[in-house]
Order: C-alpha cells, then structure tokens, then sequence
C-alpha cells in the first residue's frame, strides 16, 4: 500500500494541475510523510495519527491550498442559433465558493429528504410525499441558472426547489407535518407549497 | 327384531356436522373486480383502460388480475394524458365497443371533462337519437387520507349536473357490484363514483349478489334502515356515518330512516319523497360543498314536490366544509360531515 502510494507520488506532481474538461483535479499525492498528517484523506488505519489536532488541520490547509484548484471551467455544447448574432456562453467558470455553496443546498435539500421520507414512514406524514432526495442536482442547478425574479413552477416534487426559492428547512417541514408554521400553513401538505415567484407544487399531472 | 336394528342402525349412521355457512364478507373493492370480471367475460366488447389498471393490478388494486386473464387487448394501460385516453374511450364507444375508463381520481376527470360532457354526455341528444355512446367512467371520489385540496373534491353535484349522464355512487359492495354492473350494460354514457376509502372495507355479500346476473337498477334507491321520526338521505361513504349516527340516536328513542341514493342522476325521488311524507323531516349528508350540492338538489325538488306540505321543519343539509381540503389532520376531519355532525342536524331537525 505505501510503496503504491509513493510510486502514484511520483508520478503526479506536487503542483496543483490546470484543470482536465468536465473534472475537479484529483488531490495530487505529495510524499507519504504528508499523507501520514492528512486524515482527512480517509486513510487506512495502518497510518500514525498520533499527531496533534493543529499539525493536522496545518498539514491539511497546505495540501489544500497545494492541489486543489479554485475554479473549474465548464464546455458548453453550443446552441444552434436562429436570428441571433451571439449565443449563449460556450464555456463557463464554477468557482470554489460557488461549488462550496451548491454542495451545501443539495446536501441541506438531501437531509430535509430523507427525514421527510422517514416521517412519512412513520406516518406524521399523510398523504402523498414525492420526495427528491437523488434528484438536489436538478433545483439547484436550475437555481444557479435564473435569478430570483424569475418565475418558476414545477409538479408536485416542489421540496427541493420550494427550498431553492428561498423557504426554510423549518418551513417546509412544517408544512408537511401540517403545522401552522408551515409555508401554506399547514393546509398545502406535500404538493403545494409556494414561495416568491415559485407557484407551486401541482398536484395534477 | 327390525325395530331394534333400526334404532341401533339410526344410532350408528354417521352424519357429517353441520354449520350454517358464514357469511359471506367481500370487500368494495373485490366486488368491483367481480362486477368487471363477470361484464368483461360476458361481453367482448367491455374492455378497460386507465392508468395502471393493467400490469400494475390497478392503482388501487381494483383491477386485480384482470390483464392476466384478459390480456392486451381487453385491458389497456394509458399514458398520463386523462384528455387523450378519455377521448379514445368516447372514440371507441362511438364505434360500438364497450369501454370502461377509468380515472385514477375523478379530480383527473377536470382534465378530461370536455370529453366526459360534450363528446359523451351531449352526443345521443345533440344527434337526435342515432349515435348512443355507452361508456363507463368510473374512479375513485371525494376526499381521502390527507391529500389535500387538489384530490379530494367530490364530483357528485358537478356530473349530476348534466342531462345525458347518469351518474351513481355505491356505498358498500352489493351497491358497488351491481352498479358497476348495471353502468357496464347501460347504453349511456355512465359516472361511477366509487370512494378509496371504501374500498378495503368488508360488508355482507348477500347470496343473490353472488350470481352472476346480479344487477341494480339505476335510479333506485335504497332505504338502508326503516325508521319514524326523520328522513337521512346520503350517498357513498357518508352513508355509514349516517348508519352510525342512527344507532346512537335510537338509544335515545330516536328512529332514523336511512336512505342509500345509490344513483345521483336519475335521482329517485319517489322514495325520498314517500319517506319524507312518512317522517315529516328531512336531513340531507353529503361529503361535497354545500353550494349547488347534491343536498341542495334534495332540499329544492322536495319544495317543489307534494313532500313539502308534509315538512314539520325546514330540510337541513349536512355537507363538507366550503372550502378546499386542507391538508391538516385536524383541518382535513372537521372539513368533512363527521358522525356527530350528522347527529347535530338531526337533533336541530327534530328541535330536541
């Protein structure tokens, strides 16, 4: 294991890489004395962690900052264009804290699923619940994509995007659980829920 | 010598032990598969379409079974399209098949109702008796288990609107195997509200309901239980709260006599009318609205009729909430006639 790992040291390089089309750089495995301080990089329990939290988390910083890029830069296929002289962007730039914050909404929108689909198993939950857990990718992605005044409407997978559209985790489930502190005080339930310039969650296909 | 080897010959023959059979118990939704079993084996032109009624076993397993025995040809699954499948139902009624479409809900009929009323309902008058159009539509109705407001509207009052339609609505299984059975062989065009939650429930299946000829005229209804002092009209699930209601009131010396509409449209007002004459008070339940309801219908042709004279008190309507099914528990059961409210109106009725 640690002669593979130096031998994969060896080939990539200690500097961060230009980004590959389409893929965040693979963290670049420097030496083994470093691998030995990074924990984070979810390593066999053969390696010593025997070092302090602080060497830790310095040892971390410095891979970060090392190998891993701050942005990555995304190929769009190019639209056919009918009457226009321009189309839209063909490349596009996903910055890190950009990506940080997406990650953040789809794992928050993953969460607040699957404990709706536990509710619902345990029947606090009534009625219909069509959950997106699988599917944060889709709200959020489509969030990133327009700007708050613009309007949206979907069918009745709506949690994701009534959280996407600027609604709290509190809110929506309090609206499934048919509180007063919901966002349709508890008379939508699962399917209608709406926000600013979000109308709904529909029911009928 | 003969006598005694007759006793003892009578002693030692052996008879089998026997029971009076149990009732039969047949849920709603087995007698509405029985019902479509027995018209689909009867006639070749009967055949069902809907969504999930075939490889799925029906949405809600009503369909059971039915595609395996019958197969591609007599039971078809449709895309998500109410207007389109609809609309190829009424095609094919036309052309002289006998189709039973389903809805998932009646709420879904909205998106198919333009088919249900103008190229269904309309087509045997508009076309001076040549074209005759007999379909069935059948589907679950009225409010279920926290749904919410967008599947749990009652279309009693909606369908039972239109003349060209007849329009029923079974309570428990007898009612729904002979209706559905009745609305297969009809050669109009015929709504079915049948009731999801209805569906699992177990009732008495009587020995002529099990014949394969068993069927109920449309248009009749049926007094569920004789009673003296007032008159409790219903249709589908509220007929059980009014049941129910009823045995609670006979313990304080009041005998209700509960009527089972079975058919919205044509509405049997004779034995309505014939009640109220005998009773002298009126109460109407019904799970829908309260404005044009199938109770405001009730009240309005009894003012009309000879019943009125006969009123001792105005008729009241016990109804749903007028507004759209909130998704709460607490909101969804105050928003539909619960028992005590059915005990509240009759109590008003009779002023005690």
């Amino acid at each position: 294991m640690r002669k593979m790992l130096a031998a994969v040291s060896r080939v990539l390089s200690g500097a961060s890489q230009k980004p590959r089309h389409g893929l965040a750089t693979l963290p670049s495995l420097v030496s083994i004395s470093r691998l030995k301080q990074s924990s984070h990089l979810g390593l066999p329990k053969c390696w010593d962690y025997s070092h302090s939290l602080k060497t830790r988390q310095a040892s971390r910083v410095l891979v970060a900052s090392r190998n891993f890029a701050n942005d990555a830069t995304f190929e769009i296929k190019k639209c056919d264009l009918h009457r226009l002289e321009e189309g839209p962007p063909v490349t596009t730039v996903l910055t890190r804290e950009d990506g940080l914050k997406y990650y953040r909404m789809m794992q928050t929108v993953r969460r607040m699923e699957l404990k709706a689909d536990q509710l619902y198993k345990q029947k606090i939950i009534r009625g219909f619940c069509h959950l997106c857990d699988g599917q944060e990718a889709c709200c959020v992605g489509l969030e990133a994509g327009i700007n708050p005044t613009d309007h949206l409407i979907t069918a009745y997978r709506a949690h994701g995007f009534t959280f996407t559209r600027g609604l709290s985790v509190r809110e929506i489930l309090a609206e499934l659980t048919g509180r007063k502190g919901g966002c349709a005080k508890g008379k939508g339930g699962s399917m209608h829920m709406y926000a600013k310039n979000f109308y709904g969650g529909n029911g009928i296909v | 010598m003969a006598a005694v080897s007759g006793l003892v010959s009578g002693l030692l023959k052996r008879r089998f032990h026997w029971t009076a059979p149990a009732a039969l118990q047949v849920t709603v939704r087995d007698a509405i598969n029985q019902g479509m079993d027995e018209e689909l084996e009867r006639d070749e032109k009967v055949f069902l379409l809907g969504e999930e009624v075939a490889q799925y076993d029906g949405a809600y397993k009503v369909s059971r079974g039915l595609w395996k025995k019958y197969g591609d040809k007599r039971i078809i699954d449709t895309p998500i399209s109410e207007m389109g499948f609809a609309g190829i139902a009424v095609g094919a009624a036309m052309a002289g098949l006998r189709p039973i479409c389903e809805f998932m809900t009646f709420n879904f009929s909205m998106q198919a109702i333009d088919q249900v009323i103008n190229s269904a309902a309309k087509t045997y008058y508009m076309s001076g008796g040549l074209q005759p159009v007999p379909i069935v539509f059948r589907g679950p109705n009225g409010a279920s288990a926290g749904v919410a407001a967008q599947h749990s509207q009652c279309f009693a009052a909606w369908y039972g609107h239109c003349p060209g339609l007849k329009v029923v609505s079974p309570w428990n299984s007898e009612d729904a195997k002979g209706l559905i059975k009745s609305a297969i062989r009809d050669n109009n065009p015929v709504v079915v509200l049948e009731n999801e939650l209805m569906y699992g429930v177990p009732f008495e299946f009587p020995p002529e309901a099990q014949s394969k000829d068993f069927l109920i005229p449309i248009g009749k209804a049926k007094i569920e239980r004789q009673g003296t002092h007032i008159t409790v009209v219903s249709h589908s699930r509220p007929v059980g709260h009014c049941l129910e209601a009823a045995a609670v009131l006979s313990k304080e010396g009041v005998e209700c006599e509960v009527i089972n509409m079975r058919t919205i449209r044509p509405m049997d007002m004779e034995t309505i009318e014939a009640s109220v004459m005998k009773t002298n008070h009126l109460v109407t339940v019904e799970g829908g609205w309260p404005q044009f309801g199938v109770g405001a219908e009730i009240c309005a042709r009894i003012m009309e009729g000879p019943a009125f004279n006969f009123l001792d008190a105005p008729a009241v309507r016990v109804t749903g909430a007028d507004v759209p099914m909130p998704y709460a528990k607490i909101l969804e059961d105050n928003s539909i006639p619960q028992v005590k409210d059915i005990i509240f109106a009759i109590k008003k009725t009779l002023n005690i």
